[in-house]
């Protein structure tokens, strides 16, 4: 059932940041990652676009930093930009299928003290494959990209094109961080497409080890270790 | 800069960023349907002329462009603008 009605779609949103507040206080989060003892970094000395999986969007509220999303301009999006501005996530509105320009030069001029958060397989697919907007914005901002693998040790799996992942309460995020990724300025199509090839690649083997270390496997390299309430960096 | 100076500017800025060559870009050619460009290529090329002219245009302003028409008209009205606080 689509929320049509503004006044329940605020309560809706209020309530839901509220739960997601609540579990995400129960839940354990690890990093990893070539150079995961620098992110999430201060935005004000190094701004990056951080990539998520559409799935994995939870993953990014435990992380506490200072970060613009973008979410559609579907039926659902206002929800989720509700729930997001509760959670203190600033909300650009519009994607690749609606207002795609609109919202994509509002990041390239805006945020200046917020990192870039993108789903680089949203709004509706198909799943894990990065689309060319998350490498065009890199090559105009100048900005890195840093993508993030989610695993998770227990979560619901909603039947949707991402298989959208609810982690449960008690549960341990695992994320594993991209090689850092700089897309020169000035690339014409067929460059941006061979950095789309390249983010993509190393966007689903993060993932893969962030899955392969939440069910016991091994450790990705440089891990560190924090709960919900600490800063997440690594200690000394 | 003309409306015929900028439409030119236009052209060649597009055919950089897109590696393609674009004959027909009077003022009805759609630029999503005409021309085959989409987001990706529309916001590039207006980054690339902001910097260029050295103007800004706000990312509302992109809700109602459509047609090569649309994007002169906007284009010429942040020239207009810069030119009017330049005086």
């Amino acid at each position: 059932m689509k929320l049509r009605s503004p006044w329940l779609i605020w309560v809706t949103g209020f309530l839901i940041a509220c739960v997601i507040r609540l579990a995400a206080r129960t839940m354990r989060y690890r990093i990893a990652g070539p150079d995961a003892v620098a992110h999430p970094a201060d935005p004000h000395t190094a701004r990056h676009i951080y990539a998520f999986w559409h799935e994995s969007i939870l993953a990014m509220v435990g992380l506490k930093i200072a970060i613009r999303v973008l979410i559609g301009r579907h039926a659902d999006g206002e929800l989720i930009a509700q729930v997001c501005c509760r959670l203190g996530i600033q909300v650009v509105r519009g994607s690749t299928t609606r207002g795609g320009s609109t919202a994509l030069l509002e990041l390239v001029q805006g945020g200046k003290a917020a990192h870039m958060a993108m789903t680089p397989d949203g709004p509706q697919g198909p799943r894990r494959r990065v689309q060319l907007g998350v490498v065009a914005l890199a090559s105009l901002t100048g900005l890195p990209i840093v993508g993030f693998g989610a695993g998770f040790s227990r979560a619901w799996r909603a039947r949707s094109w991402d298989r959208f992942a609810l982690p449960r309460p008690w549960s341990t995020i695992n994320l594993v961080a991209t090689p850092v990724l700089r897309v020169p300025a000035s690339l014409d199509r067929d460059g941006l497409e061979c950095y789309r090839r390249l983010l993509e690649e190393s966007l689903l083997n993060a993932t893969a080890a962030a899955e392969n270390w939440a069910q016991g496997g091994a450790k990705p390299a440089a891990e560190k270790v924090g709960d919900d309430d600490s800063n997440l960096k690594a200690s000394a | 800069m003309d409306r015929s100076e900028l439409r030119q500017f236009l052209r060649q800025q597009l055919e950089d960023d897109t590696a393609r060559e674009f004959s027909q870009l009077d003022d009805s050619v759609n630029l999503r349907e005409g021309l085959g460009i989409d987001s990706v290529d529309l916001v590039t090329l207006i980054v690339h002329t902001q910097s260029h002219l050295k103007i800004e245009v706000p990312s509302a302003e992109l809700e109602k462009v459509t047609t090569m028409g649309d994007l002169l008209d906007v284009l010429q009205s942040r020239l207009a603008g810069a030119a009017g606080k330049a005086a």
